[in-house]
């Protein structure tokens, strides 16, 4: 019994590891907290719709595509002219872009959210003893493994992610060895859309419909998981978002019945304490001022 | 007070100079006779009251909180809790729980309700305040964001206190444009005075270097939790009037979107001043409506355009233009007076009245 919802919370909690990590990725190198993420996200679910007649292989390149494009567009145009400003303005102008792409999307798709036809395929059940597994969760967690290995490896072996590294060190002394800070944030922001295309069809394949809210509840996750795990830190953030989804699923699970429409509060309030202990988060990476 | 005879002028000064022209506004406003516009200039006035209970804490501190609209929140539902007519109360609240049956005893009149709502939400600010207000920086964002999540669940799913997410019905209509001017006069004055006295100018030192004033003995969680506590009740004003003028809503009515607003619309007018909090809902409310006509009846040569959404989808560019072109926000976060004392040619004393 308790097995089951322990593997239900590992499939919530890999899919939040994911969404915080594209978030943490653009802080670490800009400090920007970019609340626009969550809308990157939700344009990946309409792209989806409109590619879902289409063979797996486009829909799959065409919504990673859409929503890089996006995403880059948002670094060029919004948050290039702010990047010097204060931390407040950064997140601010984030706020008002996530505004923007939302109603952008509500005016384009209109206020009723859009049905999206099921990946009959991809809800499979398969049982190991009385043990229930459906192939989304194996799929989820599979990707978010290899999504983390991947990003592991590009910011390890690769020419552009020992720049990433070196700016999310320090940006001043970064450009005087000669790296160039707008192709190496320009590139985060690829890196972060890919990663929010790949959470939009994780989230939207076990979901009916995507709606021009749809981003809200996706980038608060992540922003909170980012925060709580340590910022500047991607191990911190992946573990942060992974917390979220694992105690939020485990909640839902184990309080009684009357308690259970309170699971948001009481998670939020565990964020407040976790923020108060370590308000660095919990793994704090050196020299990150919060 | 103890406070010296060249900061009671200088209070004044702030003060007159920010809300005369919005009494001359609502007076003008009043004069045109149209019901809507009344109503706008009300609405935009309470919001007013918000932003400058979000200035209080935010502006002078320069830590941000995303929470002013649960106080907000916490303020209308308490204000309707008391001023609901005895007579509707058991049909309305039949469940109420034991700790709160006396809630259904009795009912006081409106004004009271309100300053009793803002007590409440002092106490609450001033409780939850002292853990918060050690946050700074995203940390902080994310506390009260989370402290917001918190409140919103609680109202959305405490149904036999706040009807859970129907509706809020029965609260007393009485909110009318001047009890909306006298609530932002009070706002205004009580903010302008408390960053004149001590323990602004000690938060104002923290938020210009937290260092140098520790150094000289500021204890900046203790200035931190008086302009926290001060600007929660300023919001929590704001609420209640709110509460009273839209007589039902529901947490819907305080949720993120507001929230938002009100963040942009301080941010705009430019943080870190009072005068900047009163500008940027001003632009942003007008600009709002402007839109909003464009939207629902067209305006002059521009055709009606039926797009639900496309005044947020504006709104939100145009803020993200000023944001790109002037960071600082309209102000640069100066108060009105500094272009007077500049007039006047005076050295230009910029720390005197920030």
């Amino acid at each position: 019994m308790y097995l089951q919802y322990i593997i239900d919370s590992i499939g919530t909690g890999s899919l939040y590891a994911l969404m915080t990590l594209g978030l943490a990725l653009v802080f670490s190198v800009m400090g920007l907290m970019n609340f626009a993420y969550g809308q990157l996200v939700m344009i990946g679910g309409f792209a989806m719709i409109l590619l879902r007649s289409q063979p797996w292989w486009v829909l799959i390149l065409g919504t990673v595509v859409a929503v890089v494009i996006v995403s880059l567009l948002m670094e060029r145009l919004a948050f290039r002219p702010v990047r010097t400003a204060t931390a407040m303005t950064m997140l601010i102008t984030s706020f008002a872009l996530a505004q923007l792409l939302q109603q952008a999307a509500r005016v384009a798709f209109g206020a009723n959210p859009r049905p999206l036809e099921q990946f009959s395929e991809l809800s499979v059940q398969y049982t190991v003893g009385d043990l229930y597994i459906s192939r989304m969760t194996l799929i989820t967690v599979t990707t978010t493994l290899v999504s983390v290995v991947v990003l592991a490896l590009l910011l390890k072996r690769t020419n552009i992610g020992v720049q990433l590294r070196a700016s999310t060190e320090d940006v001043e002394m970064s450009k005087l060895v000669g790296i160039r800070s707008n192709r190496v944030i320009a590139s985060a922001f690829v890196i972060s859309g890919v990663l929010a295309a790949i959470v939009a069809m994780l989230f939207f394949s076990t979901r009916t419909n995507v709606s021009w809210s749809s981003g809200e509840s996706i980038v608060l996750i992540a922003f909170v998981g980012a925060v709580i795990g340590g910022l500047g830190s991607m191990v911190g953030a992946a573990l942060g978002g992974f917390l979220m989804g694992f105690t939020y699923t485990m909640l839902n699970a184990l309080l009684p019945v009357e308690l259970r429409v309170f699971a948001d509060a009481i998670l939020y309030t565990l964020v407040i304490v976790v923020l108060l202990i370590r308000p660095a988060g919990i793994i704090a990476a050196k020299g990150v001022r919060v | 007070m103890g406070q010296s005879v060249a900061t009671w002028r200088r209070w004044a000064w702030l003060t007159g100079l920010l809300v005369i022209p919005l009494i001359i506004l609502a007076v003008l406003v009043y004069l045109t006779g149209d019901i809507s516009w009344i109503q706008r200039a009300s609405s935009a006035l309470i919001l007013m009251i918000i932003v400058v209970g979000l200035h209080t804490f935010s502006g002078n501190s320069g830590v941000i909180s995303f929470a002013s609209v649960a106080f907000a929140m916490i303020a209308a539902y308490t204000s309707a809790l008391l001023t609901i007519p005895v007579e509707q109360k058991p049909s309305l609240f039949p469940d109420l729980p034991f700790f709160l049956e006396w809630l259904a005893s009795f009912s006081v009149p409106v004004p009271l309700g309100i300053l009793m709502a803002v007590a409440f939400t002092g106490l609450i600010a001033f409780i939850v305040g002292i853990p918060l207000v050690r946050l700074s920086g995203l940390a902080a964002g994310i506390g009260t964001l989370a402290f917001l999540v918190v409140v919103t669940v609680i109202v959305t799913k405490w149904k036999a206190v706040t009807r859970g997410e129907s509706t809020m019905v029965g609260v007393p209509k009485e909110t009318t444009l001047w009890w909306a001017v006298v609530g932002i006069a009070i706002a205004i004055a009580i903010a302008a005075l408390y960053q004149m006295t001590r323990r602004g100018r000690r938060l104002i030192a923290s938020r210009e270097d937290d260092k140098a004033a520790m150094s000289i003995g500021i204890s900046i969680p203790i200035e931190r939790l008086w302009g926290w506590t001060l600007g929660c009740a300023i919001a929590g004003l704001g609420g209640a009037l709110y509460g009273h003028y839209i007589a039902t809503f529901s947490a819907t009515t305080f949720g993120f979107a507001l929230t938002f607003f009100t963040v942009a619309m301080l941010v705009i007018g430019g943080l870190g001043s009072l005068t900047g909090a009163v500008v940027g809902v001003l632009v942003v409310q007008i600009l709002a409506e402007f839109l909003r006509t464009i939207e629902t009846q067209g305006l002059g040569p521009i055709p009606m355009l039926e797009f639900p959404g496309i005044t947020e989808m504006v709104l939100a560019l145009i803020m993200l233009l000023v944001l790109i072109l002037r960071p600082a926000g309209i102000t640069g976060g100066r108060e009105i007076t500094t272009w007077f004392r500049r007039r006047k040619s005076a050295p230009a004393a910029r720390g005197a009245s920030t």
